[in-house]
């Protein structure tokens, strides 16, 4: 074995080289995943305006450019803003209700756990029920308007967010709330030093997450007996064979539900900068 | 340390334990009630430095954790400053094996975490939480959150945070158990050094002999299943203790050969299975 050394580099230039190529790799990297999201979503585009009609009748497929100039339309005429408006009342109030309630009920089953024994069958009978099967009886008891929309939206985010908010706060582990008692926590003072942040993780993801679930009920409230609405303008265009404004609602649902994600998220990762949990619903 | 004489509450004990049972029903349909501590009794006084050794299942924690309020004897008196624990017992520091500290603060914050449950002014804490983490050398890493911080700094800030708050009694469970053979010699010391400030009593569980004789005035052996007081023994090495070198102190081979053949008789299952 020989320890003498043939050249010595400076070990400031070590460190800077090697920040240098991080750097560049990181670059590099950037530019790959995001040359491949435009490079595939422009493929998806051109073969949508100029390959799809070659499969199917252009008529049931209508093209990126159709879209694009019924979207111009109907922004001008004021219908987009109309129908836009009243599912983001639907979804948004359905949401608001539904978080409200789903944390409330969580925080009481949380409290007493025999009444969260005695509650569990019923809330997974409930669970499995798929919703959209409700969606009729709702229109019958709560008539054309807007309430059936909201309250379908609500009951779509009530469940998840409880049964979410349940686990976030029995997942949090027995021992930290062990060794902050003994430091002097309790009552109110361990709710919000311990519980409250220990379940924030699952609580705001599944709030998160729910959005969503709240445009899927008002969209479906509208698609089976409404006047208005983006869930309305989907089928009555579809019925219509107006393929083009068919897809401009869809558009616009899921630019929707991806812009609201977007801004809940930044607040996630504000509010809590130390985790990031999955989501069960 | 007086051991298993005088029944009763000497205002001059930090703690006691009196004849003390503790049986656990656990969860299962066929599962035995198990008799985890038997006959448990011994007192430390003011400023003293015990540690408890056993082989794993003992009741060691058990033992902190009665003192803790966490849980209540099956029989027998659990003792605290002359008064018998009733409920969580706020009055102790508790540092776990796990370091528990709150993964959504800071590490300054994790420090304060004590003082303010204590109502202590927030410029006051402040001040009192950066004084501890210079003294572990944690200055510098006050807004990392837990999940970035190394096993040893964790550990470190699990101890200041407790012992920043001056309690008169500390209870600390293997605190050192999973950090490497050089860090846990650097935070003997250090703990020492901390532990010197004040001399609050200590109670300090560990597999480690050499760990007990470097920090002790005295060491308590278990045997297991139920776990019972084995032997006290005397550690009487001059304070301050160099741990780095300890192995080289007159009388430590000794003691070591000795609490090694009592341990040692309990592991291998001499009469005990393990
Ligand atoms: N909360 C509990 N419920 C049931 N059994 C327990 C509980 N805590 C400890 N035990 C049992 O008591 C015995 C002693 O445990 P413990 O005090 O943790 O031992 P040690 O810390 O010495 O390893 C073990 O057999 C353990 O399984
Ligand atoms: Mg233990």
């Amino acid at each position: 074995m020989t320890m003498s050394r043939l050249g010595r580099p400076r070990p400031g230039g070590v460190l800077s080289r090697t920040a240098a190529h991080a750097r560049a790799a990181a670059v590099a990297d950037r530019i790959r995943v995001y040359g491949g999201i435009a490079l595939l979503g422009a493929a998806l585009l051109l073969f949508w305006e100029f390959g799809a009609g070659l499969i199917v009748d252009r008529k049931y497929v209508s093209r990126p450019t159709e879209v694009g100039a019924e979207l111009y339309e109907l922004a001008i005429s004021g219908d987009l803003w109309r129908h836009t408006s009243i599912t983001m009342y639907e979804a948004g109030l359905g949401y608001l209700i539904g978080v409200a309630v789903g944390l409330a009920a969580a925080i009481v089953l949380v409290a007493v756990p025999l009444l969260d024994e005695i509650a569990g069958p019923f809330i997974q009978a409930f669970y499995s029920i798929p919703k959209i099967a409700l969606a009729p009886m709702f229109i019958m008891w709560f008539g054309l308007g807007t309430l059936p929309k909201v309250m379908l939206a609500a009951l779509m985010v009530f469940l998840i967010v409880l049964v979410n908010t349940v686990a976030g706060v029995r997942g949090i582990s027995p021992g930290l709330i062990e060794v902050s008692r003994v430091m002097g926590a309790r009552g109110p003072s361990l709710l919000r030093t311990v519980v409250l942040p220990g379940a924030a993780p699952a609580v705001v993801a599944s709030i998160r997450l729910t959005f969503s679930r709240a445009m899927v009920g008002a969209v479906l409230g509208e698609f089976i007996a409404a006047t208005g609405g983006l869930g309305f303008l989907i089928v009555r265009s579809s019925r219509q064979f107006e393929t083009a404004t068919m897809f401009a609602g869809i558009v616009v649902v899921a630019a929707l539900v991806m812009l609201v994600n977007a801004v809940i998220r930044a607040a996630e990762a504000r509010l809590l900068p130390w985790s990031s949990t999955e989501v069960h619903g | 340390m007086t051991e298993g004489l005088t029944p009763g509450r000497d205002p001059g004990e930090a703690l006691r334990l009196d004849a003390v049972y503790k049986a656990f029903v656990p969860r299962g349909r066929k599962a035995e009630p198990l008799l985890a501590l038997e006959d448990v009794t011994f007192a430390a006084r003011p400023g003293e430095f015990i540690s408890l050794v056993g082989p794993s299942g003992c009741g060691k924690s058990t033992v902190l954790n009665l003192l803790a309020g966490l849980m209540r004897p099956s029989a027998g008196h659990v003792i605290h400053a002359g008064r018998e624990v009733h409920g969580v017992n706020t009055e102790i520091g508790y540092i776990t094996q796990d370091d528990n500290l709150l993964p959504w603060r800071s590490m300054l914050r994790n420090v304060e975490y004590g003082l303010e449950l204590r109502g202590v002014p927030r410029a006051q804490r402040r001040d009192r939480a950066r004084e501890f983490i210079e003294l572990v050398g944690l200055a510098g890493f006050e807004d990392h959150y837990p999940h970035e911080l190394s096993g040893g700094m964790r550990k470190r800030a699990g101890i200041v945070r407790t012992l920043a708050y001056e309690s008169g009694v500390v209870l600390m469970d293997e605190p050192f158990g999973p950090l490497d053979a050089q860090t846990r010699v650097i935070l003997q010391d250090e703990l020492l050094k901390l532990w010197d400030r004040r001399r609050p009593t200590v109670l300090f569980v560990t597999h480690d002999l050499v760990e007990a004789i470097a920090l002790s005035d005295h060491i308590l052996t278990f045997s297991g299943r139920p776990g019972r007081i084995k032997r006290a023994y005397q550690v009487n090495l001059p304070r301050p203790r160099d741990v780095f070198h300890i192995h080289e102190q007159a009388g430590f081979k000794e003691l070591y050969d000795a609490l090694w053949d009592d341990i040692r008789a309990e592991i291998t299952g001499a009469g005990h299975a393990a």
